[in-house]
C-alpha cells in the first residue's frame, strides 16, 4: 500500500516558472496602481473595488501560469538479505571439533532457509549452495572488503551478513563505509592454542654473483609463544643458514638469513622452520621466493710464465673488457737471469703462491695458465688444490707454449686429470706454422657468430699458428673445436683446442702460444682484429658458464604466477656440438621442487631446434619447474624454475581479526556478532526501505470551471468599475 | 710521490728453483728486437745493437728473445708477425710511399711498438723526417713527452730519466693510443751504447756517465720490451692485493 508525499510545485504555462516570476512582478504592479488610484475614495467602496481588483488579477495569473502540484506515490519495501561465507584457506582451520568452514556454512545454511540468498568468496564472489560447501577448493586469498564492494553494484541488495574469520589478505584498512548496512560474524572465535608463521619474507629478486644477500623473515606466533624457534633457509634445496627467533614482547619477531649465490641464472630459495610442538597450522611454517643470481663482474686470474706476445694481447683484451676484474701474475726473471742489478733497483715483487692459489683462488671465476711452468715456483703442493677448484665449478684454461701442458711437466699431474685431453710424456711440442681447423663449426667458440657453412673459410683465412704442444686424445666428454690440419693421435685429428667439464667446473686447453696472430697478424692482411677478440670473449663466457652460451635454453615469460595461470615456455634445444634438435619429440613437464610430476605433454620441436608452448600452472602454491627431457627418457635437456603465488599471505595470521570485521560493521550500520551463536533470525536483520513507485501531477487551475471562475471575475469587475464611472 | 710508489712495489723476487731455457714452440713467437728498413735512410748506424739488446734481454729477463733479429720494410709481408719496430737512423730520408704510411698506422692502430732511436740529440733532420712520417701514419694523435712517473721507467728496472750513449733530453717522448704507448722517441743514440763487436767489445765510449751510463741504457732497453711485452702490467699490481682483499673466500 502506496502512501502519498507531496513533491512540489511546478508551472505548466508558457514559459514555466520564469515566465511566471514575470507574471507575479505584473500583478503586484497592477494591484499596486490600483491602491495609488483608489485613495481618496470612500472606505467601503475602496475596499470593495481593491478585493475586485485582487481576486481578478490572482484569477488571470494562475490561469496564465497554471501552476500544478507534484505528488509521489511511496511504498515501504524490504531489501534482499546477502550472505556472504569466507571460504579461504583459513577457514579451513580447526575450530573446537570442527572447522572455521563448518561454522560458516552451519550458519548459512540456516540463514538460507530463512529467504536469504548465500555467496562465497575468498578471492572473487562466487555462488555458493550452503548444503554443498567443499565443492571448490579454498582460495588462496581473502579479498573480503573487495567482495562487499562488488555486492554494492547490486540495488536489490539492503542488507549483508558476513561470516568469516576476518583475515583479509589484500587491504589493511576500510577507506569508505558500505551503502548498506553489514552484519558482521566472526567465524572461529577461540584462537589456535599455538601456531607459528611466517609472516613476511623480503628478499632480493636479483643478486650478484659470489656477493652474500640478505633474507629478511618476520615470524607471527598465535598462543602460547615462550620457545624459541629456528629458521632456516635453503638455496635449490640445500641449507645454507639458520637462525633462532624469539618472540619477545609480543606474537611477531624478526630473524635475518644469509646466503651466497654461487650460480648464475634462476634459482629457489625456501625459509622454513622448526614448529613447535602442537604448531597447528603447517603450512604457514614455509616460504619459497625465486631469485635470479647475475655477475657484476667477471674474475680473473691470469698468470703467465714469460711475458711475450701472446700473454701481452691476451691481458690487453681481457683489461679492457669492463666485465672483468683481473688479476695478473707475470714471471719477470727466475733465479738463473742475471740481473745487473741490487734488487732495490728492482720493480719486482715475489710471486705470491700462497695468497693465490691457497687464499684467495676460491674467490676467482676463471684461471687461466698461459705458458706457465709450475715446477720453479715449488707449486706442487697447490696443484690439488686447483683441480679441487674446478671440481667445485670453478673455471681452468691452460694455454700453450714451451712451459705449458706436458712441456710444463703438468703429465700426471692433479692438474692434468681435470684436463680435456691426455697429457703424452715428453716436452711434446712441434714448432711448425699451421692453420687448424674448425671441427665442431656450430659450438660459440668456433662459430663466433658466424653460419656454420661459413666458419671453416673464416677459419682458413686466419694467419698460421707458431707451432703447437701436442695433445693426447680426447677424454670422455670432452670436445675437440679446433684441430690440426694433418697431425694426428689415435686415429683421429689431434686436438689444439678442446674443452670439457670437470665436476661442477669447464676446463679449456688451446694447445698454441700464437693465438695472437688471429689478432694483429690476420689484421695485417685483412684489416680486420675481431676474429681474436671475438674468439677470447666466446672463450670466457663459455668457461663461466654464460647461460647464452649453453647449447640448450628454456626460459618462461614470467617468474611469478597465480594459481592455474597460463604459462608461456620457450626453449631452444641443440646437442652437445650445438646441432639443432631439429623436430625431435621431447617430453615437456611441470615438476615439484621434490621431482613430482605435476603434468606432462610431448612435444615436437622445430626444425630449428625450438619450442614455445603454453603449460597450465598447478592449483597449488609453490616453486615448480618446467622440465624438457628426451621423450625416450634420459638427462633432462633445460629446465627453468616458476613460482605459482597463493600461499602467500593467506596462511600468515591465523588469529580471527574481530576488530576488523567489528569496524566494518559499525561504520556501515551495522551488527557485530562475536560468535555465530549471537546471530538473530533474518528477519531482525532485514533492512526496509521507502521507495518511490509512481507520480501524480494535479493541475486544478486547467479546469473549466476555474477558467470560467476567472471570466466572471473579470466581467464583475469591468462592469462595477463602468458604474462608478472608473475605467 | 713517485719514490714513495716505486718503493712500495720494489720487493725482492723470490724464485725457489731453477727452471729449464728452451725455445719458444716456434722461433717465431721468441721476441725479435726487429729493425724497420726505411727506403732512402741508409745502412743500419748500429747493425749489432739489436742483436747485443737482444742477449741482455734474453739473461736478463724471462723473456725469449730471438737472437738473430731480422729488419722489415713497411710492405713486407711479414710486418704483422711480430708487433715490435726498431728505427735507428741518421739524417733525414725521403717521405714514405702511400702504401708504407698505411701499413705503419695499421702496425701501430692493431697493436704494435715502434722505438725511434735518433744517434745524436741535434740530428734535426732525421727528428723532422720521423714526425713527418708518424704525422702521416697517425695524424689525429701528438708526440708528447712521456711523464718521469710512466710505467716505461719501472717495467722491469727502477729508471730515473733515459739515457744512452750521450745523455741527451731529460726526457723520452712518445704517442699514446688508447692508453698504451705505440712510439717511444729516444734522442739518446740507445743503439750507441748497446753496440759490441764480435770479440764482446763495445763500439762506442759512453758520455758523461760511462758505464754506469751504459749499464742504465741496457736497462732503459730492458725495460721497453718489457713494457711492449706486459704493458701497464706494473701499475696492476699496486692494485691487486686491493682487489684480492675485497674478494671474500668464494670457492
Amino acid at each position: 500500500m502506496a502512501s502519498e508525499v507531496f513533491a512540489g510545485m511546478v508551472f505548466d504555462g508558457p514559459g514555466g516558472a520564469w515566465a511566471a516570476a514575470l507574471w507575479l512582478v505584473l500583478v503586484i504592479a497592477l494591484v499596486s496602481r490600483e491602491v495609488k488610484v483608489l485613495r481618496g475614495e470612500r472606505s467601503p467602496r475602496r475596499k470593495a473595488l481593491l478585493a475586485l481588483r485582487v481576486l481578478t488579477v490572482i484569477a488571470l495569473f494562475l490561469l496564465a501560469t497554471q501552476p500544478a502540484f507534484v505528488v509521489e506515490r511511496v511504498r515501504r519495501i524490504e531489501g534482499k538479505t546477502a550472505v556472504l561465507v569466507d571460504t579461504s584457506r583459513s577457514m579451513e582451520l580447526a575450530v573446537g571439533g570442527s572447522t572455521r568452514a563448518k561454522e560458516a556454512a552451519a550458519l548459512a545454511a540456516r540463514l538460507a532457509r530463512e529467504g536469504a540468498e548465500v555467496r562465497s568468496f575468498g578471492d572473487r564472489l562466487r555462488p555458493f549452495d550452503p548444503t554443498e560447501p567443499n565443492t571448490r577448493r579454498p582460495s588462496a586469498s581473502t579479498r573480503l572488503i573487495a567482495a562487499l564492494e562488488a555486492l554494492e553494484g547490486e540495488s536489490s541488495i539492503g542488507s549483508v551478513v558476513l561470516l568469516s574469520d576476518g583475515l583479509e589478505t589484500e587491504r589493511a584498512r576500510l577507506d569508505r563505509p558500505f551503502r548498506f548496512p553489514v552484519h558482521a560474524v566472526a567465524i572461529g572465535g577461540e584462537e589456535p592454542r599455538v601456531d607459528v608463521s611466517i609472516l613476511r619474507l623480503r628478499a632480493d629478486p636479483m643478486v650478484y654473483l659470489r656477493e652474500r644477500s640478505t633474507v629478511e623473515v618476520t615470524l607471527g606466533c598465535a598462543g602460547a609463544c615462550d620457545e624459541p624457534v629456528e629458521v632456516r633457509l635453503a638455496i635449490d634445496g640445500m641449507v645454507v643458514d639458520a637462525a633462532v627467533a624469539r618472540f619477545e614482547g609480543g606474537g611477531s619477531a624478526r630473524v635475518k638469513l644469509e646466503f651466497e649465490a654461487r650460480k648464475l641464472g634462476r634459482h629457489v630459495g625456501q625459509v622454513s622452520l622448526i614448529p613447535p610442538e602442537g604448531d597447528v597450522v603447517p603450512e604457514n611454517d614455509r616460504r619459497s621466493f625465486l631469485f635470479r643470481v647475475e655477475r657484476d663482474r667477471l674474475r680473473v686470474l691470469l698468470v703467465a710464465g714469460s711475458p711475450a706476445w701472446d700473454v701481452r694481447f691476451l691481458r690487453e683484451l681481457l683489461e679492457r673488457n669492463p666485465a672483468l676484474d683481473m688479476v695478473s701474475f707475470f714471471i719477470l726473471r727466475t733465479v738463473d737471469d742475471l740481473t745487473m742489478a741490487d734488487t732495490n733497483e728492482m720493480a719486482l715483487i715475489p710471486f705470491p703462491t700462497d695468497e693465490l692459489f691457497r687464499e684467495h683462488l676460491g674467490s676467482f671465476d676463471l684461471v687461466i695458465f698461459q705458458n706457465f711452468d709450475y715446477g720453479p715456483y715449488r707449486m706442487e703442493i697447490y696443484l690439488p688444490r686447483i683441480r679441487d677448484y674446478v671440481m667445485r665449478g670453478g673455471a681452468f684454461a691452460m694455454i700453450g707454449g714451451e712451459k705449458s701442458l706436458s712441456a710444463g711437466g703438468y703429465a700426471g699431474t692433479p692438474v692434468a686429470s681435470i684436463l680435456p685431453v691426455e697429457l703424452p710424456a715428453g716436452k711434446a711440442v712441434d714448432p711448425r706454422e699451421f692453420r687448424p681447423v674448425p671441427a665442431v663449426p656450430r659450438h660459440p667458440l668456433v662459430s663466433l657468430g658466424e653460419p656454420a657453412r661459413e666458419v671453416p673459410r673464416r677459419w682458413a683465412e686466419t694467419a698460421p699458428l707458431a707451432g703447437w704442444n701436442q695433445l693426447g686424445a680426447l677424454r670422455e666428454g670432452a670436445r675437440a673445436l679446433l684441430v690440426h690440419p694433418f697431425d694426428r693421435v689415435g686415429g683421429q685429428a689431434r686436438p689444439i683446442l678442446a674443452v670439457g667439464e670437470a665436476g661442477e667446473g669447464r676446463v679449456l686447453v688451446l694447445a698454441t702460444d700464437s693465438s695472437f696472430r688471429w689478432g694483429i697478424t690476420t689484421a695485417g692482411a685483412r684489416g680486420d682484429l675481431s676474429h681474436y677478440e671475438r674468439f677470447w670473449d666466446a672463450a670466457i663466457r663459455y668457461l663461466s658458464r654464460d647461460p647464452s652460451l649453453e647449447p640448450s635454453r628454456l626460459s618462461t615469460d614470467r617468474e611469478r604466477v597465480a594459481l592455474g595461470a597460463e604459462v608461456v615456455v620457450r626453449g631452444e634445444f641443440a646437442d652437445d656440438d650445438y646441432e639443432p634438435r631439429a623436430g625431435e619429440a621431447v617430453a615437456l613437464r611441470v615438476v615439484t621442487e621434490a621431482g613430482q610430476v605435476v603434468s606432462e605433454a610431448e612435444v615436437l620441436l622445430s626444425a630449428h631446434g625450438e619450442l614455445q608452448e603454453r603449460v597450465q600452472a598447478p592449483d597449488a602454491p609453490g616453486v615448480y619447474f618446467v622440465v624438457v627431457a628426451p621423450q625416450g627418457g634420459g638427462e633432462p635437456l633445460a629446465s627453468a624454475p616458476f613460482l605459482v603465488e597463493g600461499e602467500g599471505d593467506e596462511l600468515a595470521r591465523v588469529r580471527p581479526d574481530a576488530a576488523l570485521l567489528s569496524q566494518i560493521a559499525e561504520e556501515s550500520g551495522g551488527r557485530f556478532f562475536a560468535s555465530p551463536d549471537d546471530v538473530p533470525e533474518l528477519d531482525a536483520l532485514r533492512e526496509v526501505e521507502e521507495r518511490v513507485v509512481g507520480e501524480d501531477r494535479r493541475s486544478p487551475f486547467r479546469e473549466p470551471w476555474f477558467a470560467a471562475l476567472a471570466l466572471v471575475l473579470f466581467t464583475a469587475e469591468l462592469l462595477v468599475r463602468r458604474r462608478l464611472g472608473r475605467t | 710521490m713517485r719514490a714513495s710508489i716505486l718503493a712500495s712495489i720494489t720487493v725482492v723476487w723470490l724464485a725457489l728453483a731453477l727452471p729449464p731455457s728452451t725455445l719458444a714452440i716456434g722461433e717465431a713467437t721468441a721476441f725479435e728486437f726487429r729493425g724497420l728498413a726505411l727506403r732512402g735512410l741508409g745502412a743500419e748506424p748500429r747493425p749489432t745493437a739489436r742483436k747485443r739488446i737482444s742477449w741482455a734481454i734474453r739473461t736478463r729477463t724471462s723473456v725469449e728473445t730471438n737472437l738473430d733479429p731480422g729488419r722489415v720494410s713497411l710492405t713486407d709481408r711479414a710486418l704483422f708477425d711480430q708487433p715490435f719496430l726498431y728505427l735507428a737512423g741518421e739524417g733525414g730520408f725521403p717521405p714514405p710511399s702511400e702504401a708504407e704510411i698505411e701499413a705503419l698506422s695499421r702496425f701501430l692502430r692493431f697493436g704494435g711498438f715502434l722505438l725511434v732511436d735518433a744517434t745524436r740529440p741535434d740530428d734535426a733532420a732525421f727528428d723532422a723526417s720521423v714526425r713527418a712520417m708518424l704525422a702521416r701514419a697517425l695524424p689525429s694523435e701528438r708526440i708528447a713527452p712521456i711523464d718521469p712517473g710512466h710505467v716505461l721507467y719501472r717495467s722491469f728496472y727502477l729508471v730515473d730519466r733515459p739515457v744512452g750513449r750521450v745523455e741527451g733530453p731529460p726526457h723520452l717522448e712518445g704517442i699514446d693510443l688508447r692508453g698504451r704507448l705505440a712510439v717511444v722517441l729516444s734522442r739518446h743514440d740507445l743503439g750507441g751504447a748497446w753496440a759490441r763487436d764480435n770479440l764482446g767489445t763495445y763500439e762506442h765510449s759512453v758520455t758523461p756517465g760511462g758505464e754506469r751510463q751504459r749499464e742504465m741504457a741496457h736497462r732503459l732497453g730492458v725495460n721497453v720490451v718489457a713494457y711492449v711485452l706486459c704493458l701497464d702490467y706494473k701499475d696492476d699490481q699496486v692494485h691487486a692485493p686491493f682487489i684480492m682483499r675485497r674478494r671474500g673466500g668464494g670457492r
